[in-house]
């Protein structure tokens, strides 16, 4: 409890500054567009009620998300995220809960309870805040609206609910663990149906309005993923019929469209989409992030990632480095030649990742050219002498 | 009611399933391999387990090898559900030491967050491959185990063996074992059948 | 694929124990009679949950029975302090990382046991005793509560609504078995000097309820059967 409130009290610290611009883009947004009204913030319900039974669950989750080491707990990261939150949310501000989970999955899920969690995998693709808080307000809204009840009630999610609890049971001996299985079944017995979706985005894009952030934003964050989606399933060669995107949520095209007029109508007061407190934030992780993107093995979503990221941010070498080695993980026809490409462009640049250069020589080495794979090697091995695979290479330093 | 429901999936268990000891002195590892553990380790018994082997002191949970025997061409390491044909890593005879190790990691990566300690050169069942380390926090109970594995091609088929425990306690109480039991696994004289 | 071996041993565990007749099963280590007296006992954070199961085969996770099992299985063992000649005391909330480290490793280590040494796939090398252990690192744990052992509960149970009843029987007209509540739990007792798992006991059974004070004690009976003392 003490944390929860240590938690949520640093975030309204931290957003001291944006206040006085907040409520005055509220007011405006209200004058302007007099639809929708922020609902109070949420009571606890009562034990022996449906509700009460999911918040208890919830919190026992949560009290294990607390412990769980996929959390990251860097508290400048996690006061930025909190902070931005806590700018959408409002009044509802000290309910939320912020977690960022290490999971290479583009994900972002809200308990009934407040607790918020914010997956790596979202991280990774958001170009900057406002781009995050489409998301989050998104959230958001299915949290002020109490859609978890409705799905609760309904019967057919109830069997997924079930599913996940069957995994809870089977966890026997788990430890008390949070399990990342556990987390992933519970977010998918959280699938909204259309129409909360609709009102979900509905609600996301006043809450980005009325903060300042650009509600532009949204309609780009689904097209990103609608063309990672796509070019998966171009490389796969199969359309993503499971995709739970595809499954629940509105039609996609129509959703573009909803979302892009909404954002012309809704005139905000300024328009920040927070570049430069996004990089600060988040950059310190985004090799991580970005060499567990890689060992998940999707290469069309990885690589139609990182072509979005280049064309933000040509000038960096470390984008240029990965869009190599997922070319060259992938290894289809054509797809060296690309990856040396992608070398090159890193090694033009200030600062590259010595790590291109065993990319090069491994590219090298399977295409027979024994003597530039040797010297790329070498190259590798003199700059990283510490590397955790240096001793595979330490031959070509004394041919 | 249950009970007379659920009999015969037990029975069929109890008949085929079962841990049996291997060792000490020379145990044949499927059919083309042999190894001399210095001590006895238990071994699962179970109809279609294919090239692979596990073996453990403690139980599962706790320390594992597993063998991978004779991995061919555009097979992958483990078969990963939900994934289609070409999101998974698969093994190619002309693989380099790097890529093996990469393939394993992205296999590795289905089960938690997975970080390659360090790789070098090494002899394994007496021809040239690689041994690594690695670090692996599992999803499930979020247990933080290490591990050890050696590889190597031969006949452009994959041999792999993989060591790992909790960093707690049982890492230490097995990895001296388990690298002699992995150094003593040779290739049978004979080659293919047996 | 370990991982899916290891859930498949599990569930193929845990579902077998009910057709076998319902039953606790205790072992203790070799050699272990008893604990000394006045031994020092720390309860471990208790891992409860309960469940009801709806005509659909539907667990619904019941709140208010999970908060009343824990705290009768809590008073239950307290209540055993004299009989049992055991000092219980319960761990303070503040788990550091060392304790979370123990406690994870432990459901490991609970794991390894009910697969291997109470379930089917029984270790040759161990020849049926029960030896496991979770290292010298229990130290901490030790040197933290001042304890000579430690007590790890484990309970997962649910419960059949009246419709699910109903459902079982037809079910079972057409040859179909659904479950019906069960109960499964462990206990294990650690020796916090070497570690050693000195005294483990399961209950896997269609019966019991841990929903009302009177009835908890009893599964805690049950579970607590053969404690050493």
């Amino acid at each position: 409890m003490d944390r929860r409130r240590f938690l949520a009290g640093c975030g309204c610290c931290g957003l001291q500054g944006l206040a006085g611009f907040a409520v005055a883009a509220e007011a405006e947004a209200e004058a302007d567009t007099g639809r929708w009204a922020m609902p109070p913030r949420l009571a606890r319900p009562e034990q022996g009620t449906d509700e009460g039974g999911l918040w208890a669950f919830v919190d026992r989750e949560e009290a294990k998300l607390r412990r769980s080491r996929f959390v990251l707990r860097d508290k400048a990261l996690n006061d930025y995220l909190t902070g931005m939150a806590c700018r959408l949310a409002g009044d509802h501000c000290p309910d939320i809960r912020v977690y960022v989970v290490r999971t290479p999955v583009f994900n972002a899920s809200m308990a009934p309870n407040g607790m918020l969690q914010i997956w790596t995998g979202l991280l990774l693709r958001m170009a900057n805040e406002a781009q995050l808080a489409a998301v989050i307000g998104h959230e958001i809204g299915h949290y002020v609206a109490r859609h978890s009840l409705d799905r609760l009630r309904d019967a057919k999610s109830r069997s997924a609910f079930g599913q996940f609890l069957g995994i809870a049971l089977g966890a026997a001996g788990a430890g008390g663990a949070a399990s990342l299985a556990q987390l992933a079944v519970m977010a998918s017995a959280f699938a909204y149906g259309r129409d909360h979706e609709r009102e979900a985005d509905r609600i996301g894009q006043e809450l980005m309005a009325r903060s300042g952030y650009d509600p532009g934003e949204a309609p780009r964050v689904w097209g990103q993923l609608l063309a990672e989606i796509k070019a998966e399933a171009d490389w796969v060669g199969e359309l993503e019929g499971r995709s739970v995107l595809f499954a629940s949520h509105p039609h996609p095209e129509e959703r573009m469209e909803t979302l892009t007029a909404r954002a012309a109508a809704l005139r905000p007061l300024g328009a920040v989409t927070g570049e430069d407190g996004w990089r600060r934030s988040c950059g310190p992780y985004r090799r991580m992030l970005l060499e567990d993107e890689l060992r998940r093995r999707r290469s069309g979503e990885t690589l139609a990632l990182l072509e979005r990221m280049i064309a933000a941010e040509p000038a960096d070498p470390e984008l240029h480095y990965f869009r190599g080695e997922a070319y060259r993980q992938r290894g289809a026809d054509g797809d060296y030649a690309r990856a040396l490409g992608a070398y090159a462009d890193a090694e033009g640049l200030p600062a590259a990742p010595a790590e291109l250069h065993r990319g090069r020589g491994m590219i090298l080495q399977a295409t027979g050219d024994e003597a530039g794979a040797a010297q790329a090697f070498a190259t590798y091995v003199r700059r990283r002498p510490d590397a955790e695979d240096a001793a595979l290479f330490q031959r070509h330093l004394n041919p | 009611m249950r009970s007379l429901a659920l009999l015969p999936v037990v029975l069929i268990l109890v008949a085929c399933v079962n841990m049996v000891q291997v060792g000490p002195g020379e145990v044949p590892l499927g059919d083309r391999m042999v190894a001399t553990p210095g001590l006895a380790w238990n071994k699962l018994q179970a109809p279609g387990m294919g090239r692979v082997e596990l073996w453990t002191r403690d139980g599962f949970p706790l320390d594992t090898i597993r063998f991978f025997m004779g991995i061919k061409e555009g097979e992958p390491l483990v078969e990963q559900r939900g994934a289609k044909d070409k999101q998974v890593a698969k093994f190619r005879s002309g693989m380099q030491d790097r890529e093996i190790v990469e393939m394993f990691e992205a296999a590795a990566a289905d089960a938690g967050t997975v970080k390659i300690d360090r790789v070098a050169p090494a002899n394994f069942s007496g021809q040239p491959g690689i041994r690594f380390e690695f670090t692996l926090t599992r999803k499930g109970d979020e247990v933080v185990v290490r591990g050890f594995g050696y590889a190597t091609v031969r006949d452009g088929e994959l041999f792999m063996a993989v060591f790992q425990a909790p960093r707690i306690h049982y890492f230490a109480k097995h990895a001296e074992a388990a690298e002699a039991m992995l150094g003593s696994v040779r290739f049978k004289a004979a080659g293919k059948g047996g | 694929m370990t991982r899916r071996l290891f859930s498949f041993l599990l569930i193929c565990v845990l579902a077998a124990l009910p057709a076998m007749g319902a039953r606790a099963q205790g072992a203790a280590m070799p050699g272990f009679a008893k604990l000394p007296p006045g031994a020092r006992v720390v309860l471990m954070p208790m891992d409860v949950e309960l469940f009801s199961i709806s005509a659909g085969g539907i667990l619904e996770p019941q709140a208010e029975w999970t908060q009343a099992a824990v705290r009768f299985l809590k008073d239950a063992y307290l209540g055993r302090k004299e009989d049992l000649k055991v000092d219980f005391s319960e761990l303070d909330e503040s788990a550091d990382e060392t304790i979370e480290d123990l406690n994870r490793l432990h459901g490991a280590v609970g794991a390894a046991i009910n697969i291997h040494h109470l379930g089917m796939f029984k270790l040759p090398t161990k020849e049926g005793k029960l030896d496991w252990t979770l290292g010298a690192e229990v130290a901490a744990l030790k040197a933290r509560t001042g304890a000579d052992y430690a007590l790890f509960t484990f309970v997962r149970d649910s419960y059949a609504t009246g419709e699910r009843v109903a459902a079982m029987v037809v079910a079972a007209l057409f040859g179909v078995g659904l479950g019906g509540g069960i109960q499964a739990a462990y206990v294990s007792l650690v020796d916090l000097s070497s570690g050693q798992i000195v005294w483990f006991n399961r209950l896997i059974r269609a019966s019991g309820d841990l929903r009302e004070a009177e009835k908890a004690r009893e599964s805690l009976n049950a579970l607590l059967a053969g404690f050493p003392k």
